[in-house]
C-alpha cells in the first residue's frame, strides 16, 4: 500500500497517543569498524525491545536520520507494526550534524502536523543525537539546527538525549543543542545498554497520559554513561 | 445526589516516612494486626510505588519501596480497611503487612486478572485479546465497572484517579479494580491523577490539595464509558483543535448530535462507532460533554446508577437482536460505515464493497469514504532515499519563521538525567 495513506490510516485506525523518537546518528567514517557495529547492533536491540513491549509498539513512532557524507533519512516516523525491520547502517564520509538535525525537526514537524489532522495526541517528541566527531558540514545549517533545537526545547516541545562517542566527540557543540541539560558521553561502546535504557524510557512514557510527569530510570544511566 | 463543593483537604499531620530496615523478598513470612501471617511468593508486577508478589494464600501482597511507606499512607489504608469494603473485584487493601521487625511494608489484596483496559484502546492489541468480543461484551463490561463504581460511592469513596491502566478485565462479568490504595476516603485526598478524566472544573489543580466530589468524579466515569464506547477515543480528541486539555475547559466535544456539530470528530472510523450507539446513550454524553448540555456540570452530571440504568436498558436492546433490527452492523465493535437509517436505499460500492446510501455516491460511482483515500494517497510522502545524495531540501536557505501552533499536549516533563 501507498506509503503515504498508510501512515495517515494508522493515525485513523490506533488513536493512541503517539511517542515520537528520531534518532539521529553520526555515520561519518570514524565509526568505521567496531563503533558502527556496536551501533547496528544496538538501534536492532531496541527496535526488538520497542517490539515486544505491546503498548510502545501501537504507540512509539521511530524515525531514524544519519549524518555519513551527507545526512539520509533511513526511517520515517511510523510504529513499529509497519515498520519491524532496522535500518542498517555503514559508516562513510564527513559529519553534516546541521544538515541531518534540521532534517530530523522537518520530519517531526511534518508528523506532528499529521497527527492534529487526524486528531491524535501526542506525547513531547524525543532527538537521541549522537557522534564521534565535530560537525563539519554547512556553518549556517548547524547554526540554524542549534537555534530551531534550542527554540523547541525552551517552548518545552522536544526533548533531547545528547550523547557523545569517544574521546573525539564534540562535547560543546552537543552541549548547544541542549539548553537544559548537559551532553553525556557513552561509556566504551555500551550502545546496547543505552538503547535499553531508552527503551524502557519509552514504554514508561508510553504507559502513562500525555501531559504527565514521568520520572525516568536514572539509576539505569550509570550502565552506559561516563558519569 | 447531595453534592458538596470542593473544599482543600483540612490540615493533617504532616506526611513522614516510616522506615523500613529489612526489605521484604520472596520467603520472607509477614504479619498482619491480627496476628495471622502470609509467606511472599514471586512477583507477579512492578509499579512506580512498589511490586506486587504472590502469597501462600489466595490474595496478593503489595510492598512498598521502603521510600514510599510514609504515615499518610499508612493512615489511608487504615481508613480503608476501617470502611469493611467487600466487593468482588475491587482490590482494596484487606490487611496491613508488616515485617518481622513490625514495620509497614505493604498490605494484602485480592489478586487482580486480565488485561487493563488501555489494551481495549489499540485496535490491533483489542482484537488480539478479545477476539470474540461484541458490542454487548462492551456494554456488559460499562455495567460491571458502574456497579463497582457505585459500590464505592455508596460507600463513600471516590476512586479519583480513575484511569485505564488501573481497571483490568478477565470477561466482561469478570473485572478487578487496582491501584486502590490512591482512593479518596475520609477527607484524605487522592493524590493523582490524569488530564482526560479530569472534569474542566479541576483542571490545572493540585490533586494534592483538593478532596474531589462524586460530581467531579461523574466526569471521569463519563469519560471511561466514551473511551469504551467509542472504543479507544476520548470525547475531546478532535482534529485540527487545540490541547485536549483546552477542549475539556472550554467543553468543546467533538462529536454530533443530530445536526449539531463541531466538525472536528477525529478522522476515520470512530464517526462509524458513535453512529451506531442507540440514541439515548449518545445524548447522554452529548449533554454531559458539550458546554451548556443538560448534564454538564459538576451538579447536574449524570451518576453512576443514571448510566446502569441506561447501560442495562442498551444490553437488554442489543442481546433481544432488537437493536440490530436496523442495522446488524450495530452489534459489531468495529462498524465500518454509518448506521443505516430507515427509508434510505443502500447500494454496493464498487470499490469497498460497503453498503452505502444511494444519495451520496461520489459522481466517480464509488463511495465518499473511498473518495477520500483514493485522495489522501494522492498525496504522496517522498520515497526514503537509499545511498544517492539526501537532504538539500532547505539547504542554505534561511530559516523560516514558524506559525506558532498550539501543541496538542502540554509538554511532558521529563527528568533531568542527572538526578
Ligand atoms: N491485585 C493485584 N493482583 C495482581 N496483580 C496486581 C494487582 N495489583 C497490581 N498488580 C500488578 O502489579 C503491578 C504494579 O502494581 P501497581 O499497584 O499498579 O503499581 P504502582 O501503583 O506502584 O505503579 C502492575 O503491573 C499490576 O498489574
Ligand atoms: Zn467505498
Amino acid at each position: 500500500m501507498n506509503r503515504n495513506l498508510l501512515c495517515i490510516e494508522d493515525l485513523e485506525n490506533n488513536p493512541s497517543s503517539r511517542v515520537p523518537v528520531c534518532l539521529v546518528l553520526d555515520t561519518s567514517g570514524s565509526m568505521e569498524g567496531d563503533p558502527i557495529n556496536e551501533l547496528n547492533e544496538g538501534v536492532r536491540l531496541f527496535y526488538d525491545a520497542v517490539r515486544s513491549d505491546e503498548t510502545a509498539l501501537y504507540a512509539a513512532e521511530i524515525s531514524v536520520v544519519t549524518f555519513g557524507g551527507f545526512a539520509s533519512r533511513q526511517a520515517d516516523f511510523s510504529t513499529l507494526e509497519h515498520q519491524p525491520e532496522a535500518p542498517q547502517f555503514y559508516a562513510n564520509g564527513g559529519t553534516p550534524m546541521g544538515e541531518a538535525m534540521n532534517m530530523a525537526l522537518d520530519m517531526l514537524e511534518k508528523r506532528k502536523n499529521e497527527y492534529k489532522v487526524s486528531g491524535v495526541d501526542y506525547y513531547q517528541p524525543w532527538i537521541v543525537l549522537m557522534t564521534d566527531g565535530m560537525p563539519n558540514g554547512s556553518q549556517a545549517e548547524l547554526s540554524r539546527s542549534i537555534q530551531r533545537t534550542c527554540d523547541m526545547i525552551n517552548e518545552r516541545k522536544l526533548t533531547i538525549f545528547p550523547i557523545g562517542i569517544g574521546e573525539d566527540a564534540d562535547m560543546d557543540v552537543l552541549a548547544r543543542f541542549s539548553p537544559k541539560r548537559s551532553p553525556l558521553k557513552l561509556q566504551g561502546l555500551n550502545f546496547k545498554e543505552f538503547f535499553a535504557w531508552l527503551s524502557k524510557s519509552v514504554s514508561k512514557v508510553s504507559q502513562s497520559t500525555p501531559g504527565d510527569k514521568v520520572q525516568l530510570d536514572a539509576d539505569g544511566i550509570k550502565g552506559w554513561a561516563e558519569l | 445526589m447531595k453534592v458538596t463543593l470542593n473544599k482543600t483537604s483540612q490540615s493533617i499531620a504532616p506526611d513522614r516516612n516510616l522506615p523500613v530496615t529489612l526489605i521484604a523478598k520472596p520467603g520472607h513470612t509477614l504479619h498482619m494486626q491480627n496476628g495471622q501471617s502470609v509467606i511472599l511468593g514471586t512477583m507477579l508486577g512492578q509499579g512506580g510505588e512498589g511490586s506486587v508478589f504472590k502469597t501462600n494464600t489466595p490474595y496478593v501482597a503489595k510492598i512498598y519501596k521502603p521510600e514510599k511507606t510514609t504515615s499518610h499512607r499508612m493512615t489511608k489504608i487504615q481508613a480503608l480497611l476501617d470502611k469493611g469494603l467487600d466487593f468482588p473485584g475491587i482490590c482494596v487493601p484487606k490487611a496491613i503487612l508488616y515485617n518481622s521487625k513490625k514495620e509497614f511494608v505493604g498490605y494484602l489484596m485480592q489478586k487482580a486478572e486480565g488485561e487493563k483496559v488501555r489494551s481495549l484502546y489499540m485496535k490491533p492489541l483489542f482484537m488480539k485479546k478479545f477476539p470474540s468480543w461484541k458490542k454487548r461484551d462492551l456494554v456488559e463490561l460499562c455495567i460491571t465497572i458502574l456497579k463497582k463504581i457505585g459500590y464505592l460511592h455508596k460507600n463513600g469513596i471516590i476512586l479519583g484517579d480513575i484511569n485505564p491502566d488501573n481497571i483490568v478485565i478477565k470477561t466482561p462479568k469478570d473485572v478487578f479494580f487496582v491501584d486502590c490504595d490512591s482512593y479518596q476516603v475520609d477527607g484524605i485526598p487522592c493524590p493523582v491523577g490524569t488530564i482526560p478524566f479530569t472534569p474542566p472544573e479541576l483542571q490545572n489543580k493540585n490533586y494534592n490539595s483538593i478532596l474531589r466530589t462524586v460530581g467531579n468524579e461523574n466526569f471521569a466515569v463519563a469519560v471511561l464509558l466514551f473511551s469504551l464506547m467509542v472504543t479507544g477515543q476520548m470525547p475531546y480528541n478532535q482534529k485540527n483543535g487545540e490541547s485536549a486539555q483546552q477542549n475539556i475547559i472550554n467543553m468543546d466535544f467533538s462529536y454530533p448530535l443530530g445536526e449539531a456539530s463541531n466538525k472536528k470528530t477525529p478522522a476515520g472510523q470512530w464517526r462509524f462507532l458513535w453512529s451506531h450507539l442507540p440514541r439515548f446513550i449518545k445524548e447522554a454524553f452529548y449533554n454531559t460533554f458539550n458546554k451548556g448540555g443538560t448534564y454538564s456540570t459538576e451538579s447536574t452530571r449524570l451518576n453512576s446508577y443514571d448510566w446502569f440504568k441506561k447501560f442495562s436498558e442498551y444490553l437488554r436492546l442489543l442481546d433481544s437482536g432488537k437493536y440490530g433490527e436496523q442495522d446488524k452492523m450495530s452489534e459489531q465493535v468495529y462498524p465500518t460505515r454509518f448506521k443505516k437509517q430507515k427509508g434510505v436505499t443502500y447500494v454496493k460500492c464498487p470499490q469497498c464493497g460497503e453498503e452505502t446510501d444511494e444519495s451520496i455516491i461520489s459522481k466517480y460511482g464509488i463511495c465518499m469514504e473511498c473518495l477520500r483515500k483514493n485522495r489522501l494517497s494522492r498525496h504522496q510522502r517522498p520515497p526514503i532515499p537509499q545511498h544517492k545524495p539526501g537532504y538539500q531540501g532547505t539547504f542554505g536557505r534561511p530559516a523560516r519563521t514558524r506559525t506558532s501552533q498550539n501543541p496538542l499536549v502540554t509538554a511532558l516533563k521529563i527528568i533531568d538525567w542527572f538526578i
